[in-house]
């Protein structure tokens, strides 16, 4: 098990390797006049006199190995940049105020992961009993409406919802905020009602059928047919002996949100104008600030490995059956 | 030619939409049929024979599939003697295992559907109050003043245990037919009168709890009343009953850590906890191996005797009829062509059919160059002749079985069977049972 | 049924010598003619005759027509469907039925009535100083833009910022968001076939190294990838160039192959193991026809599921490009930069026939390549069957 874990462990950090090279590759593309340029727009428009900007971009340049945009320079850059981020420092963020990256993700995480994992309760509470619902009255009149909503909220685009809503629930009724956080919770939550709408509309979908398709799959094994010959009730036979086999696969799908969770919802969070990570990654990669965005992309890269070691351990934990490593 | 076989074999869109039209509608009418609410005197009927626990009486299940109605049970009666094993064998497809699940009200719904015949089954049933509760039967103490109830400290009346200590309630016997009952009310002789034993014991007990768990199930839910003590001690007693050598140890296991035959043993436990009337075993040996079989086997028979009930055993394996059987119903393509005791079927078989399956059986002692084989395909259930079904592939047709299907001939008074060839050693007038 | 069985006998007749043997129907075979030596002759002719009684009775589908069947059973497939060949008609076809459309993309829609004066000249004179000049006065007809245009009889979904006419441009869009779609997602699914087939066929290290090569890439977040990347064609120049859009998508298909590839090789790997290739093996069929004759069959129909519901994605990925304002340059029409416009408050709120037009698009292209991608699916998966 321990064994299995670290060797896991270990494959992760290389392609975490990988990941990190190919990001650092496509983001010392950007033409280095443009980081400059960037970096000098922002800091003057924050008020630093032209001085202190040039010495600080200087020392950024050298310190971080930008200045020579050669094969072998970027090379040299890259480990200068892998030294460093193994160490913790993740570079600067000329965008928000000249701070360490690691300390900019670990402001916004928090804001994103508490807007996910609400929706992301509220997704769960609502989707997984009506896909259980709707596979035991598999062609049912329920099954066959949720079906259709289910597909029809997955079709949705996230800004496309989110800007008919803006429209019509927060402008022409004016029920809700258009978008920022507010000040005081009761008033967050006032701001967050759309927000989270549009979540919990997009995402609920797929694991409403996704349930489904579990359930289905479970209601047709011979062990159900026992539990039936045993002369259990049908909500018996599905609360317990299809649920806690159909919950298998759901645990371990929804460890793979793990990056969504922490990651912020981008279009989303732009849309609304949250303060989120999403959005504030999106802007720090629009105006090139790159340290912001190659930390971004690499905490995103770790979520997406975490998540796919935790499912697999879930899958062990839920599953009486698998032990890890065999 | 071939084009024009092809057109033939394959059903037509409007063939389809026809079919599809109606199976929806069959399945609509059924699944209702099953889950209304109904009085016991709608399903009360009586046994034609006392000495049966079950009869099957002209039974039709069907399967309403997109290709046609599969008839997969057509027209089935046999009964079940009380205290005796009765042998269902039959090639894979010919229904007994539809049969079997008819029984429990077990086949895969909503395709396949009971359509029409009776199964009566002398249950032991709850008797209810108007309410439609359970009446509980009380502790009585007889002191000078008579017989009273026994009351506890606050006054309450004690509801008397029975030796597992679940509550004791007033029962009643009566005749129901399961296939005009509804699902719910079917609920409470799952298990409790009629238990069943799986084909699969790999896949047949739920691999996500423990043995324990699932033997515990069953307890609390048809022993009212039970402590969670009794409950864990029934089910190690049972464990220890079908020869599992250490009950505590696998009542703590979970199913993927046992093997085939203990698992079979461990379903054959489950089926036991209620000592029920009768117990349908589908093929319980076929997945195992002969070693195992044989044991499996043995403790069937063993445990038969000790319950005092019957058993259905559903196979292919004409050795393990042999062995187990004292009556023997041959089934083809949905219907019983022939039945009898083992005696009538093994030594002196009638139906071509029967004697066919007898022949393609491998002996030690006979010299054979080569393994009979019978001829021919089972028929496509869909759309059936309306001629004997196995006439195509009989060798002693005669110009007769062109005709329509035919009746039963008593040929002894334990003995009958579906064919033109014995019409003339007919005992009695009538045909069908 | 009588002529049917003629037919047989002389099926046979030409077939086997042996045929003449065989019994009319109401004959009683002797029990000797089932001695072992004869009996599977005789067998085999019996099939052919009575056998065919039999399955002539019972009607089967043939394998296609069951996929066909039901596929076609599922309303929401067959509206999945209806709702894909409307869009296509209305992307292709339509701009040939608008007026406003041209040759390279929306024609402006200038109205001079709108200018009433006629062309008209008259000499004024002024004087600034001590300068006196002479200038004549010329009023000409300006085409006059309607920008912004209400709904009306003439631009049924009213005119854009720029004065084009939003329907059109609609089509147009239409056009690019589709072809798109469906570009890249053949390019995905052949990289993904390729890869995957090499991976599960040729296992070890090329398995290995292939693999590795899957986990980092689905690694890669795509939208900030594709921000970075749009900056950097930006800065590059191709900012204003459609070809900007191109390269974006070559990007999208090299790191969007990851799933085709697990599909293929999962499939390769678990039909490995199943007998029939053992069987294969012993028939002695060359390694390579072995996976096309074997494999690829039984590939195929999760290959179709999963480039249709693809489809839908990578319209969503062109859109959502197109909104955030980083994919084609924002003159080209594609539906993605017909809904850009949301972003500014004022048209959202009160210009909304400028981009729900192209969400209503998006969403229902998405919700039809899901229709027919599941109703596929459920066609090709026996166990779907009712």
């Amino acid at each position: 098990m321990v064994k299995y874990v670290i060797k896991r462990i270990l494959l992760a950090l290389l392609i975490l390797f990988g990941v990190s090279i190919i990001l650092y590759v496509l983001i010392r593309m950007m033409p280095n006049n443009y980081f400059a340029d960037q970096y000098k727009l922002t800091r003057a428009n924050a008020g630093i006199p032209q001085e202190v900007i040039d010495a600080e971009l200087t020392e950024i340049l050298k310190q971080y190995g930008l200045d020579d945009n050669s094969f072998g320079g970027i090379l040299k850059g890259y480990f200068m940049w892998l030294g460093k981020f193994l160490t913790g420092d993740m570079g600067i963020s000329f965008k928000y105020g000249n701070r360490p990256v690691q300390d900019v993700i670990g402001q916004y995480m928090w804001i994103s992961f508490g807007i996910s994992f609400v929706a992301l309760l509220l997704e769960m509470v609502i989707a997984i009993p009506l896909g259980i619902k709707c596979a035991v009255n598999q062609y049912g009149k329920l099954d066959y409406v949720a079906t259709v909503l289910c597909m029809v909220g997955i079709a949705f685009p996230s800004f496309f919802l989110g800007n008919l809503f803006i429209k019509w629930f927060a402008v022409d009724l004016g029920w809700f905020e258009t978008g920022g956080l507010g000040n005081g919770f009761f008033d967050m939550i006032w701001h967050l009602i759309l927000p989270m709408t549009v979540m919990v509309i997009l995402n609920i979908g797929g694991l409403m059928r996704y349930t489904r398709t579990n359930t289905l799959e479970v209601l047709n094994a011979d062990y159900i047919r026992t539990a039936r010959a045993k002369g259990l009730s049908e909500g018996k036979v599905v609360y317990k002996h299809v649920f806690r086999n159909t919950m298998i696969p759901l645990v371990t799908q929804l460890s793979f949100t793990l990056p969504s969770l922490f990651g912020g919802a981008m279009i989303t969070e732009e849309i609304f104008a949250l303060p989120g990570i999403g959005q504030i990654a999106y802007h720090g990669l629009l105006e090139g600030d790159i340290f912001l965005a190659m930390g971004y992309n690499m905490f995103l890269a770790v979520l997406t490995v975490i998540g796919v070691l935790l499912a697999d351990i879930m899958y062990a934990v839920v599953d009486p059956r698998i032990k890890l490593g065999s | 030619m071939a084009a024009n076989k092809d057109n033939k074999h394959y059903i037509s869109r409007s063939e389809s939409r026809a079919i599809a039209r109606e199976n929806s509608r069959a399945i609509r009418f059924y699944e209702k049929k099953k889950k209304r609410k109904a009085k016991p005197d709608e399903y009360t009927t009586h046994m034609k024979d006392d000495n049966n626990v079950i009869e099957f009486e002209d039974l039709h299940t069907y399967f309403f599939s997109d290709a046609g109605t599969v008839k997969a049970v057509n027209g089935v009666s046999f009964s079940i003697p009380a205290g005796s094993t009765v042998g269902v064998v039959g090639e894979s497809g010919c229904g007994k295992s539809v049969t079997s699940l008819s029984l429990m009200q077990l086949v895969q719904a909503p395709s396949g559907q009971i359509v029409s015949g009776s199964i009566r089954f002398k249950a032991s049933l709850f008797k209810l109050d108007e309410k439609g509760k359970k009446i509980p039967v009380y502790e009585t103490v007889e002191d000078e003043f008579g017989t009273r109830f026994k009351l506890d400290e606050k006054g309450k009346k004690i509801i008397k245990k029975n030796e597992l200590g679940g509550n004791v309630y007033e029962m009643e016997d009566r005749v129901v037919d399961i296939a005009k009952m509804p699902t719910e009310a079917m609920r409470s002789i799952r298990g409790r009168e009629i238990a069943m034993i799986f084909q699969e014991p790999m896949t047949s007990l739920n691999p996500v709890f423990t043995i324990g768990n699932q033997l515990d199930e069953v307890g609390y839910l048809h022993i009212e009343g039970i402590s969670k003590k009794q409950v864990k001690a029934h089910s190690i007693e049972m464990l220890k009953m079908v020869g599992i050598a250490d009950p505590e140890g696998v009542y703590k296991k979970y199913p993927h850590e046992l093997s085939g035959g203990m698992r079979q043993r461990v379903m054959i436990a489950i089926a036991l906890l209620c000592n029920p009337k009768l117990i349908i075993a589908d093929e319980p040996t076929t997945a195992l191996d002969v070693t195992i079989q044989a044991q499996i086997l043995d403790l069937l028979r063993d445990i038969k005797h000790k319950i005092n009930g019957s058993i259905m055993l559903i196979t292919h394996d004409l050795g393990v009829v042999a062995e187990m059987a004292d009556y023997v119903v041959v089934m083809y393509a949905g219907r019983v062509i022939e039945m009898g005791t083992a005696e009538d079927i093994f030594d002196h078989p009638m139906h071509p059919y029967t004697i066919g399956l007898q022949k393609s059986k491998p002996t030690v002692d006979g010299e054979v160059d080569k393994l009979y084989c019978i001829p021919g395909f089972v028929p496509n259930p869909i759309d059936m002749p309306d001629y004997c079904y196995f006439r195509d592939r009989c060798e002693k047709c005669k110009a007769k079985c062109a005709g329509a299907y035919p009746d039963y001939v008593q040929v002894s008074p334990t003995h009958k069977v579906a064919c033109y060839l014995y019409e003339n050693t007919k005992e009695d007038g009538n045909g069908k049972d | 049924m009588k002529e049917k069985k003629d037919v047989t006998l002389e099926e046979n007749k030409a077939e086997e010598v042996v045929t003449s043997t065989v019994a009319p129907e109401s004959t009683v075979v002797a029990d000797s003619a089932w001695s072992a030596g004869q009996a599977e002759a005789a067998a085999e002719e019996k099939d052919d005759l009575h056998g065919e009684n039999l399955t002539d009775r019972a009607k089967v589908l043939s394998p296609w027509m069951t996929v066909l069947k039901r596929f076609f059973r599922s309303k929401l497939s067959v509206i999945g469907l209806v709702t894909i060949v409307v869009l296509f008609l209305f992307a292709f076809i339509g701009p040939l039925c608008s007026p406003w459309a041209a040759a390279g993309g929306t024609k402006l829609d200038s109205n001079p009535e709108l200018i009433k004066e006629i062309l008209s000249a008259s000499p004024v004179t002024y004087t600034v100083g001590d300068m006196e000049y002479e200038a004549l006065a010329v009023s000409v007809r300006i085409p006059q833009v309607v920008k912004l245009g209400d709904i009306s009889w003439s631009h049924w979904m009213g005119t854009d910022d720029m004065g084009y006419d939003v329907l059109t441009r609609l089509m147009y869009g239409g056009r690019v968001s589709l072809t798109i779609g469906f570009v890249v997602v053949i390019i995905e699914t052949v990289i993904g076939v390729i890869m995957g087939g090499l991976a599960g066929y040729f296992g070890k290290w090329v398995d290995n190294v292939i693999m590795r090569i899957v986990d980092i890439l689905s690694c890669i977040p795509t939208l900030p990838i594709m921000l970075i990347l749009s900056v950097v064609f930006t800065q590059s120049g191709l900012g204003s160039s459609i070809s900007k859009l191109y390269y974006m998508m070559i990007v999208l298909c090299l790191i969007g192959w990851t799933g085709t590839a697990r599909l293929v090789r999962g499939q390769i790997l678990s039909l490995r193991e199943q007998e029939f290739m053992l069987a294969a093996k012993a028939s002695g069929l060359s390694t390579f026809s072995k996976i096309f004759k074997h494999l690829m069959p039984n590939v195929i129909p999760q290959l179709i599921v999963s480039m249709t519901l693809g489809l839908g994605s990578i319209i969503l990925t062109e859109a959502t490009l197109g909104f955030l304002g980083i994919g084609a340059p924002l003159n080209t029409a594609t539906w993605g930069n017909l809904i850009n416009v949301a972003n500014i408050s004022t048209y959202r709120q009160y210009y909304p026939n400028l981009w729900v037009g192209a969400g209503v698009c998006i969403t229902l292209a998405i919700l039809a390549f899901n229709f027919v991608g599941d109703g596929l699916r459920d066609a090709f998966d026996p166990k779907m069957k009712r």
